[in-house]
């Protein structure tokens, strides 16, 4: 549940082209708990300071990817060498409302019930 | 302190595409819940999102209709947030690389002078779905259909200077998306919706005061109401010696009331990253050229040409050239009468009238342009008066038939026939010897007042159907000889 890949992916940092340059970068073990919450991870206590460490250490190698020059390059948002493709605006679609309902814990009048949002 | 108000919005308008920006479930308001959200509306794992064309062929058309910037390499992000009527566990938008640039939209001003808003960028996005919160006892109902529908979010420098000029804005906006088409632009269904941010500083202060955010107004009215309400908080609190805080705020339009979101409804941290599902767009300037070949009339032109061919007022031109269908309504109207203003005035009098009252689209007005043109030719070439046409006029929209029909069947036909009016207005005279002393023994500036009693006669003996230019010319004749 809390591998490294997990956690790089939903703390967000993957962002190439918004970090701070010549900064080192770190999170403490109060970043973890926030971030977890974020992001809908349950971690217990105890996991926090390995958590703590093996997230610096993936900063560190941002931090060292930070140092190469990239005066010249381009933002990269994904790297692949390729573009969107794009579909016609056609309805290709069918209501399988009764098919995809089946899966839900509970529904009413064609509508998914979850807990509560508001009290 | 004397302070002054300063206003930026930014504007969600749901693109009238057939389906989704990023499935092929179908875009249409109204149906039942949960029948168009499929697979990928719902998130289920293993699905992709592709984007729909036509959702970027909107977008960069609203960028051209404001002179923006089209961006060539645009890029989708996620912002991250949980919600059950979202079911991705984040929105699909974008940040960085939004497809449209920087642009401008012209206001007037209540004094006539002319304002330019800066638009800072539009980026497209996915709408959410929609809880329902109230019918399910312990529970929430989650409506999927919304989910997915294409938005632009467009998002305003803080240029307006209070309630008015973000009306105003707000107005002129609807105007041109609904104009050039990329929304049906119905905001009671939610098509176009506000955020408002405010703020207020001393007046002189160039640095901006801390603003609040008002979000999802759905009509001019409630924004107008929310901008006075939040002005007049701000000020009480700063001068009553406390600070703004960086909120954001609901307004209900029920009860007229804005209160702050509790921190929870509140997630800030949204952390944006490039989406790994969608790689960059590119657009080629040639789709952006032929995107721009199938821009409309936009309303300003449309209003100087209203002026310039049809020598319509500023007034008239401005309210008919607002709409598209209203102003292509008008043409059809001035042009099968071949008399503009006289079409002008029945569009904005009588039949803006009936529509207002029957809470109806000009779309759905029972008479079309064309036999509302013909009625105006029936009175332009003589054949009813001003006033039968109004008879007419309501007929036509109780569904009677044209106006010609209408005219035929009810005998309205107005009477030109010079010896039968000469007959009506020598009874008239014979009954009325005492007005027709009066008359004689009175001086000429007094007379023509005095004439409208045997003119109102003869009417009414007509039936309304006499020709009224006739019967004046021909009573002066007999009274003074």
């Amino acid at each position: 549940m809390h591998s490294k890949q997990l956690f790089f992916t939903s703390i967000g940092l993957v962002k190439p082209f918004e970090l701070v340059l010549e900064q080192t970068m770190s999170v403490t073990k109060d970043d973890i708990a926030k971030v977890a919450k974020l992001a809908r991870i349950q971690i217990d206590a105890e996991q926090v300071p390995e958590i703590t460490h093996g997230i610096n250490e993936i900063l560190s190698l941002v931090d060292k990817m930070q140092q190469a020059d990239t005066t010249h390059v381009k933002p990269l948002a994904n790297p692949h060498d390729a573009t969107q493709r794009l579909r016609a605006d056609e309805v290709t679609a069918i209501n399988e409302r009764d098919k995809l309902m089946a899966n839900a814990p509970e529904s009413d009048s064609g509508l998914f019930l979850v807990p509560k949002v508001i009290e | 302190m004397q302070w002054e108000t300063v206003i930026g919005l930014e504007v969600h308008v749901q693109l009238a595409t057939q389906s989704k920006i990023f499935s092929g479930s179908a875009n249409k308001f109204g149906a039942e819940p949960n029948t168009q959200a499929n697979v990928v509306d719902l998130a289920l794992p293993g699905t992709l999102p592709v984007v729909n064309t036509e959702a970027l062929t909107l977008a960069i058309k609203f960028g051209l209709a404001i002179g923006a910037e089209i961006c060539t390499h645009s890029v989708f992000d996620r912002k991250n947030y949980f919600y059950p009527d979202s079911p991705k566990g984040y929105q699909t938008t974008q940040m960085d690389y939004p497809i449209v640039g920087p642009g401008e939209l012209e206001i007037e001003l209540a004094n006539g002078t002319k304002k330019s808003i800066r638009i800072h960028h539009a980026h497209l996005e996915e709408d959410a779905g929609k809880s329902l919160h109230e019918a399910f006892h312990g529970s929430t109902g989650i409506d999927l259909n919304r989910a997915g529908t294409p938005l632009i979010e467009i998002v305003s420098e803080p240029d307006m200077s209070g309630p008015a000029e973000a009306v105003a804005f707000a107005k002129k906006l609807h105007s041109l998306v609904t104009n050039i088409g990329i929304t049906d632009g119905e905001m009671s269904q939610g098509s176009m919706r506000f955020d408002v941010n405010i703020s207020i500083r001393p007046v002189g202060e160039t640095t901006l005061g801390t603003r609040t955010e008002t979000k999802n107004l759905n009509s001019f009215k409630f924004m107008e109401d929310a901008i006075n309400q939040e002005v007049e908080r701000q000020i009480e609190v700063l001068e009553s010696g406390g600070t703004i805080a960086q909120e954001t705020r609901l307004y209900n339009g029920d009860t007229g009331l804005s209160r702050p979101m509790r921190s929870k409804e509140e997630a800030n941290d949204y952390r944006y990253f490039p989406c790994p599902d969608l790689l960059p767009i590119i657009i080629d300037k040639s789709t952006i050229e032929a995107i721009r070949a199938t821009l409309p009339e936009l309303p300003e032109a449309k209003k100087a040409r209203f002026i310039a061919d049809y020598q319509l007022s500023e007034y008239d031109a401005d309210a008919l050239s607002s709409e598209t269908k209203l102003a292509s309504y008008f043409e059809t109207c001035a042009k099968t009468s071949d008399d503009a203003k006289l079409s002008a005035n029945w569009v904005m009098g009588d039949v803006s009238g009936l529509l207002n009252k029957n809470d109806m689209h000009i779309s759905a007005c029972p008479i079309s342009a064309e036999n509302l043109g013909a009625l105006i030719t029936r009175i332009k070439d003589g054949s009813i008066s001003g006033k039968i046409a109004k008879q007419v006029f309501e007929s036509m929209w109780a569904g009677e038939g044209d106006a010609d029909t209408i005219i035929d069947a009810k005998g309205l036909k107005q009477n030109s026939d010079e010896a039968a009016l000469e007959s009506m207005i020598d009874e008239v005279i014979a009954n009325n010897p005492k007005q027709v002393e009066n008359y004689r023994a009175a001086e000429a500036d007094k007379r023509k007042k005095m004439t409208g009693f045997f003119v109102g006669q003869i009417m009414k003996a007509s039936k309304g159907q006499a020709n009224p230019g006739l019967v004046n010319k021909l009573l002066a004749k007999k009274l003074n000889g």
